[in-house]
């Protein structure tokens, strides 16, 4: 298994709710090839849940493996096998793509010899030629996008984590990123996939999971979902599973 | 270091350094301020004393007489600075003050050639009005007063003639001034005097922007979290950062300095001065060789102060103290009395403000600078280390806390142990000075109650921790109190050893020395009193914080040898003297560990007292040397100590709990 999340659990503190649990005992499983979306309404614990493979937050319980790495025990490791992209991630606005994707091969022990061709194959399939060598503060939404994905896997990572990588990005450029997501399940990487639009995860994920307020209400592949809910479309499965929590917590 | 290490550094590095010099407001602050307003700031001062004072030599001061001035208008003639605009035989002298019709107003009596000529009843009064406000009036005062003294002079001299006195033979002596200057210093004084501020203020201002920007800077930016991500090794990223802040830090001094020494060769020299400008290229090349240490330890610690800053904003804020602190800093050079190779060498930042004060006045010691440098780049390397444990807190990257209940459950009493140490240092600052300015040793009793004991013990009731389980106040093996009094004379032979040993590289002032005696032999309290406030009270409130409330603190999460070593340090530091610190933190070391060891806090305050005893005894009867001749005695006593103490170690039930519980 190429990521294994076991029992995740995250504690938060603010002074007007007290403590609370914005991720509890969180477990899922995704292969090599396979691509597994975390799905949920804003807030549901999604990022954090991610953070914590990520080795961004220390889990307050439960633990992670990534590619057989322990994200508490053995962070750097963990790190080398990860692609991270996300909608609110910056770039370094004074750098050109070409220096981004740089540096952070370089930072990931990428071969140097490769280095270079690497960049322009992922130029090629992102669509990026023609802003490879422009400052990333001309950059539009769509574009920086792009970037935030070739950074994530110019050291052509083994298990590759997506939180809501189409917020903000217009029809063409998801189109882009959805193709792109397909090509790394058909390239044998392991991909995670948060998201709350529902015909995203429809279209792209082998298997799901449903979370909210910080737990898995729900998990299989689609049939799964629909067998179990007796509903077909995801968004109704979605709403169904989500509601009975709230009325379960009335 | 790898050389994987090495190449994560450059990478990180080479980055930052592209994306630093391709923001504009770089150049502002490395090149712009540099280049004008630094040597202006230098320079124009001093130019404008010099027209000042120029303007004071060369200004001419016009005067009016007022009544029978006759036998004195020849002298005020023949006076450099000052002009005879009128010579009036009435008149008011503030109405020709304020229509500035004379800068000084000197007036006679209306018969004043005639009371010259006998010896009148009461002497002539002669008034000078001037006007005070006007610092210049002064000079023209004194003048008036010599034009005046020369007029008494003569009318003494004919007084003498006539009374056929001849006067003694006048010895003329013959002055010349001759500029003492110390042909070994490098630049003149105002050079000296201004160059450290200028340069502290020069670093501080050119590193603030570079440091926010690579640190603070990512933070904002949201870019830090990918950093983060990525496998480089966090300590790796900081040094690649903290070389960009150096480096730009040590080019904008060296432009600024460069630009300095123009300025100068250009507008600064003028010879015969007192405010001569003299900066040579010599003592220019110095500066810059001996500000390397300067630039890497304000730019560790700018590195420092921005990963603590969430926001650029933030960072700005936190900067204006840190700028104030280094200018602060460079006041070290204008104490006279204070040298390199003293204490300071060890205290980082000011030594290398003291360097740099040597150097300039010519005074290069190898050995000094060396240690300094050596000091400062230790400092700068454990500085940035502890900069990237802040780098990836979850509490400035996402505002992640925990409550202060889990957090005190966890065993984590960090910010508590600060509270305490802080609260204790500040009232022995304060209340405790006082009180033993009052009396020596009744003060330092209740200093030992009222600031050691009471703040400890407060806050371990605050936390509703038990005080027996916090503080190890628990019966040891009997075998224990009997290996701590053999052990004690071991202990004290360590202190006076260690103290020594401090003393070949840190030479106590003579003061310090003879101060502990003094304190002894100058005060009128019997011995009885002096024990107990020198030795048995600090034998138990010091033992009551350290070995008992902090060390219970820190127990939960240090390891044995840790909190050897932090407790340790900290009752050195708390002693608040440089050439108290050694003795004090090993001998604070070794009470831990017997506490440690023993799982009880009776031992180590048996120690405590008999060693503060053995001081106050060896000082008061001068046995010191006496005590270290028996050395071979101490040592084997020692040894049978440490044997007893390892025969009465707990069983790992009565060892100290990690947890405190509540």
């Amino acid at each position: 298994m190429s990521l294994q999340a076991i029992g995740l659990t995250k504690r938060f503190f603010d002074s007007k709710r007290g403590e609370f649990n914005a991720v509890q005992s969180v477990s899922f499983e995704c292969s090599k090839g396979e691509i597994f979306g975390l799905l949920g309404p804003n807030g549901a614990g999604k990022t954090t849940t991610l953070r914590m493979i990520t080795t961004i937050l220390k889990p307050t319980e439960g633990t992670a493996l990534v590619n057989g790495f322990d994200v508490v025990k053995d962070p750097r490791q963990v790190r080398k096998q990860l692609g991270f992209v996300s909608a609110d991630t910056g770039l370094y606005d004074r750098l050109t793509p070409r220096e981004i994707l740089t540096y952070f091969g370089k930072l990931s022990k990428y071969p140097k010899e490769k280095l270079q061709p690497r960049i322009v194959e992922i130029g090629n399939m992102l669509q990026m030629e023609s802003f490879l060598d422009s400052r990333c503060e001309k950059l539009s939404t769509g574009m920086r996008q792009k970037v935030s994905i070739a950074r994530a896997i110019v050291h052509d990572p083994p298990v590759i984590i997506m939180d809501e990588p189409t917020t903000g990005l217009d029809v063409l450029t998801s189109q882009v990123l959805h193709r792109f997501v397909i090509q790394c399940k058909e390239a044998g990487k392991c991909v995670v996939f948060s998201s709350h639009i529902m015909s995203e995860a429809e279209k792209l994920c082998d298997r799901m999971a449903i979370i909210h307020n910080g737990q898995v209400l729900a998990s299989g592949t689609l049939e799964e979902l629909r067998a179990e809910s007796g509903m077909h479309y995801l968004e109704d499965i979605f709403l169904n599973v989500v509601k009975e929590t709230v009325s379960d917590v009335r | 270091m790898t050389s994987d290490d090495f190449e994560e550094i450059k990478v990180v590095f080479a980055k930052d350094l592209i994306e630093v010099l391709r923001d504009y407001r770089t150049l502002i602050v490395m090149i712009i301020m540099p280049v004008i307003i630094y040597p202006a700031l230098l320079v124009l001062p001093s130019n404008i004393a010099q027209h000042v004072k120029h303007d004071y030599k060369n200004k001419r001061y016009n005067i009016c007489l007022i009544g029978d001035s006759s036998p004195a208008i020849e002298f005020f003639r023949k006076a450099k600075v000052l002009t005879l605009t009128k010579v009036l035989e009435d008149g008011n002298p503030d109405k020709l003050l304020a229509a500035h019709v004379a800068d000084i107003v000197v007036t006679f009596p209306q018969e004043f050639t005639a009371q010259l000529q006998t010896i009148p009843k009461q002497s002539p009064r002669v008034n000078i009005y001037y006007d005070a406000r006007r610092d210049q009036n002064l000079l023209a005062l004194a003048e008036v007063r010599l034009v005046l003294s020369q007029l008494r002079g003569k009318i003494v001299q004919q007084r003498l003639d006539a009374l056929g006195i001849k006067t003694p033979q006048k010895y003329e002596l013959t002055f010349s001034e001759l500029k003492v200057e110390n042909k070994k210093s490098l630049a003149s004084e105002p050079v000296r005097n201004l160059l450290p501020f200028m340069l502290f203020t020069m670093l501080a201002v050119s590193i603030i922007y570079p440091a926010l920007d690579v640190i603070t800077g990512e933070r904002e930016r949201n870019t830090l979290p990918l950093l983060l991500m990525s496998a480089t090794k966090r300590h790796n990223i900081m040094y690649g950062k903290c070389l960009v802040v150096f480096l730009f830090g040590f080019s904008a001094l060296m432009i600024g300095l460069s630009s300095i020494y123009i300025f100068i060769q250009l507008a600064g020299q003028r010879a015969d001065d007192l405010l001569v400008m003299k900066f040579p290229l010599d003592a220019l090349l110095m500066c810059m060789l001996i500000s390397i240490p300067l630039v890497v330890t304000l730019s560790s610690l700018s590195i420092l102060l921005a990963s603590w800053c969430k926001t650029f904003q933030q960072g700005q804020g936190y900067f204006v103290p840190f700028l104030f602190m280094a200018m602060g800093a460079s006041s070290v050079c204008s104490l006279p009395e204070l040298q390199l190779s003293s204490g300071v060498a060890f205290i980082p930042v000011v030594n290398t403000a003291l360097s740099l004060k040597e150097v300039l006045a010519g005074h290069i010691d190898v050995l000094w600078l060396s240690i300094s440098a050596l000091v400062t780049m230790i400092f700068a390397v454990y500085v940035t280390y502890l900069a990237s444990t802040i780098l990836d807190s979850e509490r400035l990257l996402y505002g992640v806390t925990d409550s202060r209940a889990r957090r005190r459950l966890s065993g984590d009493y960090g910010l508590e142990i600060m509270l305490l140490c802080f609260t204790t240092f500040f009232l022995m600052f304060y209340v405790g000075q006082t009180l033993q300015g009052w009396d020596i040793i009744v003060g330092s009793l209740f200093t030992q109650v009222l600031v050691i004991l009471l703040p400890a013990v407060a806050l371990l009731k605050h936390l509703n921790l038990p005080l027996v389980k916090t503080m190890s106040l628990k019966a040891p093996h009997p075998l224990s109190f009997l290996g701590a009094l053999l052990v004690t004379p071991l202990c004290i032979l360590l202190s006076i050893g260690v103290y020594n040993l401090q003393s070949q590289i840190v030479p106590a002032p003579e003061a310090f020395t003879t101060m502990f005696t003094r304190l002894i032999m100058d005060n009128d309290k019997p011995l009885w009193l002096c024990l107990l406030g020198i030795a048995v009270a600090p034998g138990i409130c010091e033992e009551l914080l350290f070995r008992g409330a902090i060390l219970g603190l820190v127990r939960p999460k240090l390891t044995p040898l840790q909190q050897c070593i932090f407790v340790g340090v900290l009752f050195g530091l708390f002693h608040m003297s440089v050439f108290r610190v050694a003795p004090t933190g090993v001998l604070g070391v070794v009470l831990t560990a017997l506490t440690v060891w023993t799982g009880s806090i009776y031992p180590s305050m048996l120690v405590h007292i008999l060693n503060n005893s053995a001081a106050i005894l060896m000082g008061k009867y001068h046995l010191e040397e006496t005590f270290v001749s028996y050395w071979p005695a101490t040592v084997l006593l020692g040894l049978v100590g440490l044997v007893l103490l390892i025969k009465a170690k707990p069983k790992k039930s009565d060892r100290l709990p990690e947890s405190l519980g509540t």
